[in-house]
């Protein structure tokens, strides 16, 4: 295993005055990594990036370098490269704040990633709400197109690369790399049907390879150090670094870049530890939608192999860290809400089944939730994971079913209590108690002509 | 109001960056909301108009997006994170007291329009209001009033997070439609050129490789009418 800690890698630049600007970025190694890729064959940059181990920074942790080999080549379509920057897991901030301050290092990126898939037209797929990013972005990428990184002859080099910033509208499910597509072709987005996949039909139904903005940033660093570089960090499964997004209950909640396999122990004391007086109770290690872990893993090393085999998952690096002063129960409904409201409508088991668990949740809290609610939350859980287009649902189903595994007894004492135990949510006896109508008594208000 | 003749060409700028009209669809929204204030009737036919589509599938892909909004209120949206981290530090109290100030979502007299926002992404920052898309956090519950006061009054002050003042909800929806980006000439060489490669793009539905056709628009699935138009004006496309 290599180096483990806190580093500045990708974060290096952040804090050079002025680095968004492309003479500063220039002037700190900016546009090298580019100029080296020109010289490279595609299944060459393909190789170092494959040589990496760099696995994508979305969430699922694919590797990149495969990804990009799995495009489909000489189908006389246009290829595509589409970044997606449309960041909204909760508690995840890290895409962010890299377009904003070096927002060159993803331009960098997309044109190096262009020149290894074959392809001539990026997108930015870039969050709406992100409105000062978007101008960061759109100041780049005018001041890439003047210097010529940008256009029909980037470098000189006789190769075209063009770059669109596409900002979207405010829908989480627009992330997922389907529905972004759809999007970006102008639609509801809603997740396709895999497969096609992406790389062989994707925007247009031509070629395609979506990416995150931290595994595209990534990339020109890899063609200034090479691959043995990276891999000084983290482990043979998981290699190099990784920005981490650290909130919650913590005493200097912010962005950090630790080298994967650092302990999660020692990432939360680098963000300042535990405020005064708490202590870790529960941790989402990577975004709402990573199942919750305990106090007893915070030994784990932060890596995918690591916190898959402790039964959650790396996702984007979003660390959230809760004490015993939060109510599991309350966060668990908040995040229910989130997956409810976002829920893209198209697959009934997600839409339908967020609308019942948050109000299965929201009785428990609220102090009016029965003994059998537990099980019937577990059993709605297992009818919506694995059923659904996408892995909204399923992730819809992690904060419920991971915190009624490890915090049982605090879903049972706000039952028993009839309310919340730390007294989060007051009670609430006006409440209308909604019941799922049972097929047999649909039926007969149909056949009785009314309800 | 009907739509200037302004916006229509600027919508159709737009529409000649992408090799497939339609992709364009979420920026002419955008500059529908930065001339109404919202997506209004007139907007929803424009854009219906400008791609070739029905103006029920323009209402279908407006309504699906929380940024498109149904009503005009005025010039400053404040959207407040209730996410479990804003919301342990105090993001919930600050909505709801902000729908209290308000008497309800919208305050048309004062021209805010208050709302809740899904995770924002700046969770270090939390509790989180955001005015116009630019971010504010943390801040204390009065800090967070005195921000819907100086909305009201139009006096918003700088971002602490980016320095910046936010522009009005409409100067902001301009922006975010990427009109004034300034790499037009290029995207619309670009997007030609796509459209006119050997295999050119295709409209597909979701679930099939099936090219999806609209018979008021882009006839023939693989660029259309827009690019013939663009192809007339456009030099460099090669």
């Amino acid at each position: 295993m290599g180096a483990t800690g806190e580093v500045h890698v990708l974060s290096a630049r952040y804090d050079v005055p002025d680095v968004h600007t492309i003479d500063v970025y220039e002037q700190h190694g900016g546009y090298e990594g580019l100029r080296r890729a020109l010289t490279m064959a595609p299944s060459e940059l393909i190789d170092l990036v494959k040589a990496s181990g760099l696995r994508g920074r979305g969430g699922a942790g694919f590797p990149t370098g495969l990804k990009w080999s799995f495009v489909a080549q000489g189908t006389g379509k246009p290829v595509y490269l589409v970044c997606n920057a449309d960041e909204g897991e909760p508690g995840t901030f890290k895409d962010r704040p890299l377009m904003e301050r070096d927002p060159h290092a993803l331009v960098e990126g997309m044109i190096v990633g262009g020149l290894a898939i074959g392809s001539e037209q990026g997108y930015i797929y870039l969050r709406g709400e992100f409105a000062f990013a978007g101008r960061r972005l759109a100041a780049a990428i005018r001041e890439a197109y003047a210097k010529g990184y940008l256009g029909a002859d980037v470098m000189g080099s006789g190769k075209r690369y063009d770059l669109t910033l596409h900002r979207a509208a405010g829908a989480y499910i627009c992330g997922e790399e389907t529905a972004l597509l759809d999007s970006l072709e102008g639609r509801r987005g809603q997740p396709r049907l895999r497969p096609p996949f992406p790389a062989s039909h994707g925007l247009y139904g031509c070629p395609t390879s979506v990416n995150n903005v931290e595994s595209i940033a990534t990339v020109p660093y890899l063609l200034r150090h090479g691959a043995e570089w990276f891999t000084q960090w983290g482990t043979e499964k998981s290699p190099g670094v990784k920005l981490t997004c650290i909130s919650g209950e913590v005493a200097r909640p912010g962005n950090y870049e630790f080298a994967l396999g650092t302990p999660i122990r020692d990432m939360i004391e680098a963000a300042g530890g535990m405020l005064e007086g708490r202590e870790v109770r529960f941790f989402c290690p990577g975004g709402s939608s990573t199942p919750m872990l305990t106090a007893e893993h915070l030994d784990l090393p932060y890596t995918f192999e690591d916190i898959q085999g402790a039964g959650s998952l790396l996702g984007t690096g979003a660390l959230m860290v809760y004490s015993e002063r939060t109510c599991v129960v309350d966060v668990t409904l908040r995040f229910t809400e989130f997956y409810e409201h976002e829920s893209c409508g198209k697959c009934t088991p997600c839409r339908e089944g967020g609308f019942w668990l948050s109000q299965i949740l929201r009785r428990i809290e609220t102090g009016n939730g029965r003994r059998e609610d537990l099980d019937l939350l577990l059993e709605l859980c297992g009818n919506i994971f694995g059923r659904s287009f996408c892995a909204l649902g399923d992730g819809m189903t992690s904060p419920i079913v991971s915190s009624l595994t490890h915090f049982r007894e605090d879903y049972e004492a706000h039952v028993r209590l009839g309310r919340c135990p730390l007294g989060v949510t007051p009670p609430r006896r006006d409440l209308p108690t909604l019941e799922p109508v049972r097929a047999e008594a649909a039926l007969a208000a149909i056949a009785g002509g009314g309800a | 109001m009907p739509i200037t003749e302004r916006t229509r060409e600027e919508a159709l700028v737009l529409a000649r960056r992408y090799p497939m009209a339609r992709s364009a669809l979420l920026p002419i929204l955008h500059l529908v909301q930065a001339e109404e204030g919202y997506v209004s009737e007139d907007g929803i036919a424009l854009a219906a108009e400008v791609l070739g589509l029905t103006k029920a599938e323009v209402a279908s892909v407006s309504s699906f997006y929380t940024m498109y909004k149904r009503e005009p209120f005025g010039d400053h949206l404040l959207s407040v994170c209730t996410n479990p981290t804003c919301k342990i530090a105090g993001g919930q109290a600050i909505y709801e007291s902000y729908v209290a100030a308000c008497g309800g979502h919208i305050d048309r007299e004062r021209g805010v329009m208050v709302e809740h926002a899904e995770c924002l992404g700046i969770c270090d920052a939390a509790p989180v209001v955001q005015v116009n898309y630019e971010m504010y956090g943390p801040v204390t519950h009065d800090e967070a009033m005195a921000l819907l006061e100086a909305a009201a009054r139009g006096e918003v002050p700088a971002s602490n997070v980016s320095g910046e003042v936010p522009p009005t909800f409409r100067a902001v929806e301009r922006e975010l439609s990427g009109i004034d980006d300034g790499v037009d000439e290029h995207l619309a060489a670009a997007a030609l050129r796509q459209a006119q490669a050997a295999v050119p793009p295709a409209y597909r539905s979701g679930e099939t490789d099936i090219p999806v056709t609209h018979p008021g628009g882009d006839p023939s699935g693989h660029g259309g009418e827009l690019f013939r138009s663009a192809a007339a004006t456009t030099e460099g496309g090669r």
